[in-house]
């Protein structure tokens, strides 16, 4: 009966993928064996017996039945399409943010000027002749305030702010410009819009991508920016920009030493790697903090300005906050719901720490910094991914990791290869 | 990828649908072929390689040409295959009751009934399907890939996504477990295997049971 790694020579020898070491091997296994011979015949007529099975033509309406679909089937852009494209809708959200606030700054200023004029001119009348009308009660309501409906100026329609209107009478007290009530005070971020009822806003927050050469994370201000970037966020995706992503992503390995990462590479992803293969690559890792992700792409940073005949490995590199995209897609490649979008509760400031908890400690304090699970993945399209449930180092991962730690914040490093 | 494919894929992403027409009819043959083996019904074959078609139209654009054009359809057509298979089952497993009886009419599984069985031309091309029919989804997509459309391991590692040695290992396998099969029902059920030293009654399971570790 042929051994195990007999059997496997014979499959090999079958399937016609025997180095030339195996092949001798494998003569000198049939020459010494019957069983292993008769064996290797059998499995010979199998697959020449799979080789001769009727080969189907596809079904006649197959083609038609497809081009018939064509028409619906919506071509899908590739994610991205340009390298700079998810920072350019941040970028352009930002733009469009100061313009608005400069326009509604020229709008203040400029409705401010007539009336100062008004008061100019209201000081050289008669103070006797003359009663003064508000200018709010002349000018239609704004923001949340409702319309006097009593009132006939507030029916006039709604438009661009007026001047102080002058009223002049004879029976009336007199008033002085001083009494007036002024313009009310507007706040640039609340204002509403020119001359519509829309209510004001409460408040814009803009969140501008941290763009910075990789290069400079070895400097201690741009590691204070990271840091701070990444303590912001519930949870990151950092973009690097590599020349050659299959050594960027080495540097990044190696460089992970410094924060005591286990870095586990997927298989494909290592093979990929050893063959230097241009790729896209992911890192994901929930279990460091903002400082430990700074130190670690610093080391990297680090290790990439040591003099090398290639040259700069990264080029330059985007910091932002994660969104459900970014969810979604550790959902596709990890196969759990990493819950990127929650932030990490701080246990309560008067929690009891039990007996457990000191054990943990000491416990913790004995066994010295344990490692930091991360794992390294192809980052394919979303057809060609393998399922998580069949990568066993996806699997690793996962019994690796456990609940995150106070403190640590979920990143998804994205190395792409770029040509300049 | 030839010249040819890569002026289609080029025109088609110009918008030219008629090209992809073209690479429709290059492969629809071959990807029904293979598609046939891989899955349950000539039926099923036919959906999974329209949406395989369909799948890669749409993604067409990030296509980069680092593979030939149909290995990489050829993993589109695969992936259909198998979640149509997780489908399958899981709406199998809301017909079955609560005792695992199935709720619903048994489907009667004999030969010249399957919808497949008008596509075997002698008892022992049948044979043989039915064998092929019992092995895992991955044992079986191996083994197509390899003998019906001779692809290297290294073809069938990048469709499979899987390393290379996980191929040979699965490769290895499926040879071992058709041959117990095809044994099997050559032979009296019970009697060991002469060649594979497998029992025969623990071939039974093959076809229900997932691959060993790998």
């Amino acid at each position: 009966m042929p051994s195990e790694l007999e059997k496997q020579l014979i499959t090999a020898a079958v399937d016609g993928e025997l180095s030339p070491e195996q092949g001798q091997a494998f003569r000198e296994l049939l020459a010494r064996s019957q069983t292993a011979a008769t064996l290797y015949a059998a499995l010979l007529a199998d697959r020449e017996r799979l080789r001769s099975l009727a080969r189907p033509a596809a079904p006649q309406d197959l083609w038609a039945s497809i081009q018939a679909h064509i028409p619906q089937a919506i071509p899908r852009a590739p994610k991205p399409a340009h390298p700079f494209r998810r920072a350019l809708v941040p970028a352009g959200m930002a733009a469009s943010f100061l313009l608005a606030v400069g326009a509604g700054a020229h709008w203040l200023a400029s409705s401010q000027q007539p009336q100062r004029l008004a008061k100019n001119q209201l000081q050289q009348l008669p103070k006797d002749d003359l009663r003064l009308t508000p200018p709010d009660r002349l000018t239609p309501p704004m923001g949340d305030e409702q319309p006097d409906t009593e009132s006939p100026e507030a029916t006039q329609p709604v438009g661009p702010p007026m001047p102080p209107a002058v009223v002049v009478t004879n029976d009336a007290p007199p008033k002085t410009a001083d009494s007036s009530p002024g313009p009310k005070p507007a706040d640039l971020l609340t204002a509403p819009s020119f001359g519509s009822d829309v209510k004001a806003f409460d408040r814009v927050a803009v969140k501008l991508p941290l763009l910075s050469p990789f290069a400079d994370f070895a400097n201690s201000d741009s590691q204070n920016a990271l840091r701070e970037r990444l303590g912001l966020n519930a949870a990151t995706r950092v973009d690097l920009f590599a020349k050659d992503s299959a050594r960027a992503v080495e540097l990044l390995t190696q460089a992970g030493k410094s924060v005591n990462l286990n870095l586990i590479v997927e298989t494909i992803a290592g093979e990929r790697m050893k063959r230097k293969m241009p790729s896209t690559w992911i890192v994901y890792t929930d279990a460091l903090t903002p400082a430990e992700i700074t130190k670690w792409l610093g080391a990297a940073a680090e290790a990439e300005a040591a003099p090398s005949p290639s040259g700069n490995v990264f080029g330059i590199s985007h910091v932002l906050a994660a969104t459900a995209h970014e969810q979604k897609e550790t959902q596709q490649l990890l196969g759990i719901d990493l819950g990127l979008t929650k932030k990490l509760q701080d246990p309560p400031a008067n929690a009891h720490i039990s007996s457990k908890t000191l054990e943990q400690v000491t416990s913790a304090i004995q066994k010295g910094d344990p490692a930091k699970p991360a794992i390294l993945l192809t980052y394919l399209p979303p057809l060609v991914r393998v399922h998580p449930a069949l990568s066993k180092d996806v699997k690793q991962f996962h019994e690796l990791r456990k609940d995150r730690k106070p403190g640590t914040v979920p990143v998804m490093i994205v190395v792409r290869p770029s040509n300049g | 990828m030839n010249n040819d494919e890569r002026l289609w894929i080029a025109e088609c992403l110009k918008g030219r649908t008629e090209s992809f027409g073209q690479l429709v009819l290059r492969y629809q043959d071959r990807l029904y072929h293979a598609t046939l083996r891989i899955a349950d019904t000539p039926e099923d074959a036919y959906d999974v390689v329209q949406d395989a078609f369909l799948n890669a139209y749409q993604s067409l654009a990030s296509f980069k040409g680092d593979s030939e054009f149909f290995t990489w359809l050829y993993r589109i057509a695969f992936n259909a295959a198998i979640s149509q298979k997780r489908k399958k089952k899981a709406t199998a497993s809301l017909d079955t009751g609560r005792n695992g009886k199935p709720v619903a009419e048994p489907i009667d599984e004999s030969h010249g009934v399957r919808p497949g069985d008008t596509l075997e031309q002698g008892e022992d091309e049948a044979k043989l399907h039915e064998a092929i029919r019992r092995l895992s989804t991955e044992h079986r997509a191996v083994l197509v890939m390899k003998d019906l459309d001779g692809l290297k391991y290294e073809d069938i590692a990048e469709v499979m996504g899987v390393p290379i040695g996980t191929v040979r290992s699965r490769l290895h396998r499926a040879r071992l477990e058709l041959r117990s099969l095809l044994e099997a029902g050559a032979e009296t059920a019970g009697k060991p295997n002469q060649l594979t030293g497998d029992a025969a009654g623990s071939v039974q399971g093959v076809g229900t049971t997932q691959s060993h570790a790998e």
